[in-house]
């Protein structure tokens, strides 16, 4: 008989996800200077191999400072890009700022590329510094396959 | 009695799990330099949140999710409305590839239909213990506001929580010590919910416009305004 899935605690009529594994990296990208009128763009190879039948999940976590408009106070916080294979840092003055994609290479590679915007306008070069940021991979498996 | 580590093998009725209500497996074949499209209808009576993997070995092996910006070919679109599933590949490769693709349907918060067990679609391992599985505490829908001062606020620390709200902001205090792992889904007007991964980047239009800031002990979510987005679906696990 069809069961309503929804409030589902534990039921063996539905398969369910495990975590099977969480690894992390730091990537650092190194400091430069954006052209005039355009951005720059680093490329990186990450050597972390894949999990067999792993369903790849990916966090980018930047440390910055924002506002907290809860508690009035500036302070460190992680910038947390999760789910997808895409994520934008920002500097604490919001420029320059990192497009961050992760795309899989092959089995052992991941690819990371930035696109770097050094100011709002990009009608000047700008310099911009190295960053270091954490990449974690973790893998949804489905236990009953 | 000391806190529990959610970040361990755990069950525990205060934090429920993903239930998967649909899936399938094909394999598609697609030229070099195509782009196509995989439609898989799920007969479910409401709209799944759509998740799929792909791999260009039968086993699986090397497989990857949805992306944004495949690095030579891969799935750049992942969606479901309310009768398919529908995946993109797109190969960039420079040659005619076997793609081996499995596709899920998750429970949105919203749904309250039947649906069929999918555990039969297997006879092998339910139960694992030396697999973490990923203990929900929060999952919620999120129509979005162009005002980040309307705030939606729930507090998960005694257990899972759903939210329905229409928010700017959406903060949630777990206080689990670790930051959670977040999964979150777009859905448009017309109903269409996909896999997305286009953040904000000016001075460019942002296509759609979500970020997490996250603490140890909460984590807030920015839905800034975006043509084709409607509503966010949010969820938040005990895994670090």
């Amino acid at each position: 008989m069809p069961e309503r899935p929804n409030r589902f605690i534990l039921n063996s009529d539905y398969m369910s996800w495990a975590q099977v594994t969480n690894t992390s990296v730091n990537v650092i990208l190194p400091a430069g200077t954006t052209p005039a009128g355009s951005v720059d763009v680093i490329t990186r190879e990450i050597k972390l191999p894949t999990v067999k039948g792993g369903i790849p999940r990916y966090i980018i976590s930047y440390q910055t400072t924002a506002y907290n408009m809860d508690t009035g106070q500036t302070e460190t916080i992680t910038e947390n890009m999760p789910s997808s294979g895409m994520a934008a840092i920002f500097s604490s003055a919001h420029y320059p700022s990192w497009l961050i994609t992760i795309s899989r290479k092959d089995k052992d590679t991941l690819n990371v590329v930035a696109v770097v915007q050094g100011s709002y306008n990009m009608a000047s070069a700008v310099s911009y510094p190295s960053i270091t940021f954490k990449l974690t991979v973790s893998y949804l498996y489905p236990p009953n396959l | 009695m000391a806190k529990q580590n959610l970040n361990h093998f755990v069950f525990n009725s205060d934090w429920p799990m993903d239930k998967i209500v649909f899936f399938k497996q094909t394999t598609v074949t697609v030229a070099k330099g195509a782009t196509q499209t995989v439609t898989i209808p799920h007969y479910l009576q409401f709209t799944p949140l759509p998740m799929a993997m792909c791999a260009n070995s039968a086993d699986f092996s090397d497989a990857k999710s949805f992306e944004p910006l495949p690095y030579d070919w891969g799935m750049n679109i992942v969606k479901a409305d309310a009768t398919n599933i529908t995946v993109q590949i797109e190969n960039g490769s420079g040659s005619t590839i076997t793609v081996y693709l499995r596709v899920y349907g998750l429970v949105p918060e919203t749904a309250t239909q039947e649906a069929a067990i999918t555990s039969r679609q297997s006879s092998k391992l339910i139960f694992d213990t030396d697999k973490i599985y990923a203990p929900l505490i929060f999952s919620g829908v999120i129509t979005e506001d162009f005002d980040s001062t309307k705030v939606a606020k729930v507090n998960v620390s005694h257990g899972y929580k759903e939210l329905t709200a229409t928010a700017g902001r959406l903060i949630v205090e777990h206080n689990l010590g670790f930051l959670p792992y977040i999964m979150y889904w777009k859905e448009d007007a017309n109903g269409v919910i996909s896999m997305t991964g286009y953040p904000q980047f000016e001075p460019g239009t942002p296509l759609e416009y979500i970020s997490f800031y996250c603490t140890t002990d909460e984590v807030q979510a920015y839905l800034g305004y975006s043509d084709n987005v409607n509503k966010w679906h949010i969820r938040i696990y005990a895994n670090a």
